[in-house]
């Protein structure tokens, strides 16, 4: 089926200021900003029957009267805090459909994987677009104790929807925000100890590699910055810069 | 789409993650996204396409069909110019790419699915490469796509048509990193926006990155100490997370 779809005379896509952000490691900062997943992201899983799978001309991801699912890929910063989730969807009263973060381990040899999920929105049988949001206030790691043994695993997640009857998907839009990780037990440097104002910031550089100190197994966090020494922070924290030929 | 295991290794695990990883270049000059075939699936979901030995995502089919793969940029990003490469059994039809924009609605209200600047059409057959006109629109999440007024949430996709046995290798888009617009009006008392670091000061306090100094003042000519150096560094990058 080739869709059909609305041309505009001029398009121009408008400069405004947005709080919003697409992809992982793309806005910066612990402002709240936010991931959107459009239906392209999504991919039936098992393979689906011909006219079953479909993105109609409104750009939305239509199933069929069997039950579809779909899976898309998110991928956030080890330590991102989500915190809302909203899904975009034309709803249909006899339809059911849901969505929700499924997470699996990666199970090391004579183990088995776990499987997990949250966060999930189900259809209240409304008919015509409607999108609705869920709370989720979970921080993301690459290690989940998925299987309650005590030991983290490596976790992939990902987004699971599933839809029977006339649902359309049209998509996702996450609300999260970075945040500096914890602390370690000891501090690094003698003259940051736990009670100074910066010490998980401190802590957090050092741990990136990005400073070892000014010597002596101190910081100096009094001391100021020369130029040189900001040029060297900054370079080395973005890895700057590799241009594209 | 049907994902294509080689012996250790999972194809469409690996493109997922390299859209991502591809998009992290930081400053303000040009750079590349690749979007490979692995990233397109199927429109119509019939399953007549399939990855090549040279790579290609062929339409083995006896007619054309149509294949989106999400275009995820950072907010606020400049798209520059689209070049796709391909491989064409004619001249004509073309293998042909678009970018597009799809507003997601709420209750009340029709969604679009809006072409955006820099189509691109196969300029001959055989493998090639061609280019989009240069073009210049800025990849937002929440804008206003259709002038009513209203901000809705935008999703964007790479929409590629490919004839009968055509085959399309990779969409590649040169875009750059912006300074986001500046407030109406200034956060800081002693940052006007006058002041030769204006944009960036405020993006700064917009991403949470710098409250000031204090009673609504930024210091602009203070000094630095290495303290506070690591507190604007650390929050920037959301560090560290060991594992």
């Amino acid at each position: 089926m080739t869709t059909t779809r609305v041309r505009l005379a001029a398009i121009v896509v408008a400069s405004t200021v947005s709080a919003a952000a697409a992809c992982l490691g793309q806005s910066y900062g612990e402002a709240d900003q936010t991931l959107t997943i459009g239906a392209a992201a999504f991919e039936a899983q098992p393979p689906v029957p011909m006219g079953a799978d479909v993105i109609g001309p409104d750009g939305y991801l239509y199933g069929g009267a069997s039950t579809t699912r779909w899976w898309a890929p998110i991928f956030l910063p080890d330590g991102a805090w989500l915190e809302e989730m909203c899904v975009y969807y034309k709803d249909d009263v006899t339809g059911l459909f849901d969505l929700g973060f499924a997470q699996s381990s990666l199970a090391a040899e004579g183990q088995t994987p776990a499987n997990g999920g949250f966060g999930f929105v189900a259809s209240t049988h409304d008919d015509g677009y409607v999108f609705r949001c869920t709370g989720i206030n979970k921080r993301l790691r690459d290690l989940v104790d998925l299987d309650g043994d005590g030991t983290p695993d490596p976790t992939t997640i990902r987004l699971r929807a599933s839809a029977t009857g006339a649902i359309g998907l049209g998509g996702v839009r996450i609300q999260w925000k970075r945040e500096v990780s914890p602390p370690p037990p000891t501090p690094t440097f003698g003259d940051v100890d736990a009670g100074d104002s910066a010490w998980t910031h401190i802590e957090a550089l050092a741990a990136s590699g990005i400073t070892s100190g000014c010597g002596g197994g101190n910081f100096c966090p009094d001391a100021t910055l020369s130029r040189r020494q900001m040029a060297v922070f900054l370079a080395k924290a973005l890895g700057l810069h590799w241009s594209s030929p | 789409m049907t994902a294509w295991r080689l012996p250790g290794l999972l194809f469409a695990a690996a493109a997922s993650l390299a859209r991502c990883a591809l998009a992290q270049s930081y400053g303000d000059e040009d750079q590349i996204l690749t979007i490979g075939a692995l990233e397109f699936q199927e429109q119509a979901g019939d399953d007549v396409a399939a990855i090549g030995v040279d790579g290609y995502l062929h339409n083995d089919s006896a007619s054309p069909r149509d294949f989106v793969a999400p275009l995820v940029l950072p907010s606020g990003a400049e798209v520059e110019l689209l070049c796709i490469d391909y491989f064409a059994p004619t001249a004509f039809p073309q293998v042909s790419v678009e970018p597009e924009a799809i507003k997601l609605v709420p209750g009340g209200q029709t969604p679009e699915v809006q072409f955006l600047p820099g189509s691109i059409g196969s300029s001959s057959d055989g493998y090639g490469s061609a280019c989009s006109d240069p073009v210049s629109f800025t990849f937002l999440n929440s804008t206003d796509i259709d002038f009513d007024g209203v901000v809705e949430s935008v999703a964007y996709a790479v929409h590629a048509q490919l004839p009968a046995g055509g085959t399309l290798g990779a969409v590649r888009i040169r875009w750059r990193r912006q300074i986001s617009a500046p407030p109406a009006s200034p956060t800081f008392g002693d940052v006007p926006p006058g002041d030769s670091a204006f944009t960036h000061v405020e993006a700064l306090a917009a991403s949470g990155i710098s409250a000031g100094c204090g009673a609504g003042n930024y210091c602009p000519d203070a000094k630095l100490t290495r303290r506070q150096m690591a507190v604007f560094l650390s929050k920037a990058l959301g560090l560290h997370w060991a594992n």
